[in-house]
């Protein structure tokens, strides 16, 4: 079990940190705009913090049930694929969310007439 | 159909803590007003694990698709219901023929109830605690 533990948390932990450092690096390069990238490089640093975090929790949290199994390589296999289901789909909702972050930085594309 | 559709029609932006309070209190708030029968206790103890494991991912993929809605969340908690008794079918399909036994498929088919309330009641929650 605890070499299952260790490959879990080998692979769990990578794709946590990847995907973190991906978001990262979405708002570095969202960072060049003269506009919205302040807004971008804060919201990434911000939106990975609690990825990281809430991905940490998941990942602890999966990895608290492998003992549960008998055998350990079908549960480690599926804690594996289940962390990497969850950590993807997070990624995509923080990636979401930073794109409405810089939305709602973008100034307003012109004044309204008759104001 | 009007009226229900006018509430809203875009997915809300993700709230990471109201997701997973609502996650965790869905099937809590399920067995508290039905406690009264008694199978729904059983069903959290042992269906609980089951609906992390499932539903986590299954709700992380609506909520970024569809509005909180008590019915869709139903919908999307019956067929991950249902793949999850596929799913368990099938495995138990490939075990030998001499040890193969079909008895655990009845906790599979208890959660048919079960997985609908809990999907639903998350919409239900999430759109509540979502800022």
């Amino acid at each position: 079990m605890t070499y299952a533990l260790i490959a879990y948390f080998a692979v769990a932990t990578a794709a946590l940190l990847a995907l973190a450092a991906m978001i990262l690096a979405i708002g570095k390069s969202l960072g060049d705009c003269p506009q919205t990238g302040r807004a971008a490089r804060a919201g990434a640093i911000t939106i990975a913090t609690g990825f990281t975090a809430i991905g940490a929790g998941a990942v602890i949290l999966i990895a608290a049930t492998l003992p549960a199994f008998d055998s350990a390589a079908p549960a480690t296999l599926g804690a594996i694929g289940l962390a990497c289901l969850i950590l993807g789909l997070g990624f995509t909702h923080a990636v979401t969310t930073l794109r409405a972050v810089i939305d709602s930085a973008r100034p307003t594309a012109a004044p309204t007439p008759a104001a | 159909m009007s009226e229900i559709t006018a509430i809203q029609d875009k997915p809300l932006p993700f709230g990471p803590i109201a997701f997973a309070s609502a996650l965790i209190l869905a099937p809590i708030t399920v067995t508290l007003l039905t406690c009264f029968l008694f199978i729904p206790i059983a069903a959290l103890i042992i269906g609980g694990p089951v609906y992390l494991a499932i539903g986590t991912p299954v709700l992380l993929w609506m909520v970024g698709r569809y509005p909180p809605r008590f019915w869709p969340y139903a919908l999307a908690g019956l067929l991950g219901n249902l793949a999850l008794i596929a799913f368990a079918y099938a495995a138990i399909s490939l075990q030998p023929a001499e040890i193969r036994t079909y008895e655990g498929m009845t906790l599979a088919y208890w959660g048919l109830p079960f997985a609908p309330l809990w999907a639903g009641t998350f919409a239900f929650l999430y759109r509540r605690f979502h800022a």
